[in-house]
């Protein structure tokens, strides 16, 4: 279309670490697409593996307040509580969280699966399947039929991620992701990294994230227009 | 071979952007922290 007469501004790369199992995940996930639509310019996402609760087992049996209470030793009658307020900011931003109907699992092989999908360029499909497919739907997200089948809804092969789920092929870089995020200090999720140098931690407004992307954009435009002394 | 490497690249500090006090999941509990002045994190 009219791309041929824009300056030629590559993509803000953001980075984001979360987890499948991350209610403000998804909730954040949200508020900052709704901040890239105000920012207006191109941004290059690449989500990364963050686990919560490496230790829960793939098939816990309960439900997510049982999981809470025993996890937190919290009265039911609190945790019922606090879903209850999650739930209500996730119907704000258009999420129908239902915590009755979620299974409680270990993310390692969902982890892969998105690795998975991004070396086939359908890692930002697989993500919104995953999270929406634990959050919205009560779909189990830990084991490798079940995430093969939402492989395969989003367009991927379902016998090559099947393959790649239990060979483990991409457990290593699941484990780099891990890593990478305790270089960079991060502790908590969802967490942004835009341009490799801004970070932002939480589900924060969209107007929080149009800023920045803003401003990378800016100081990008005044970096450009300052004579480096290099010609050119 | 059975271990997979782990290779982190080096990190750059980072710049801090935004609200303190929003929603964030730490370890397996998601929580709003809330200035100091006003108690505990009250966890979601």
């Amino acid at each position: 279309m009219s791309t041929d007469s824009l300056p030629a501004n590559p993509p803000i790369k953001v980075d984001i670490w979360s987890d499948v199992q991350c209610p403000w995940c998804y909730i954040g996930k949200r508020k900052f697409e709704a901040g890239v639509e105000r920012f207006g310019g191109a941004v290059d996402v690449e989500y990364h593996s963050f686990e919560l609760a490496p230790d829960t087992p793939v098939d816990y049996e309960g439900s997510t307040r049982d999981y809470l209470s025993a996890r937190k030793g919290l009265p039911a009658a609190d945790v019922d509580r606090m879903l209850e307020h999650v739930t209500g900011i996730a119907a704000s931003v258009g999420l129908d969280y239902d915590f009755d109907a979620v299974h409680q699992t270990n993310t390692v092989l969902a982890h892969q699966l998105l690795h998975h999908a991004k070396s086939k360029g359908l890692q930002a499909e697989m993500k919104e399947r995953l999270l929406r497919a634990y959050f919205v739907e009560g779909a189990h997200v830990g084991r490798v039929a079940d995430l093969a089948d939402l492989a395969a809804e989003i367009g991927l092969d379902r016998e090559d991620a099947v393959r790649a789920l239990e060979s483990g092929e991409h457990l290593a870089a699941v484990k780099a992701d891990v890593a990478q995020a305790a270089a960079y200090g991060i502790n908590g999720v969802p967490f942004y990294v835009i341009d490799g140098r801004y970070g932002i931690s939480g589900a924060q407004d969209p107007a929080v994230f149009a800023q920045a992307l803003d401003q990378v954009a800016a100081e990008r435009a005044d970096g450009a227009s300052v004579p480096s002394g290099a010609g050119a | 071979m059975s271990d997979p490497e782990v290779v982190a690249v080096a990190a750059s500090p980072l710049r801090m952007l935004g609200d303190a006090f929003v929603p964030v999941c730490v370890d397996d509990a998601c929580i709003i922290p809330v200035p100091s002045n006003a108690g505990d994190d009250s966890r979601d």
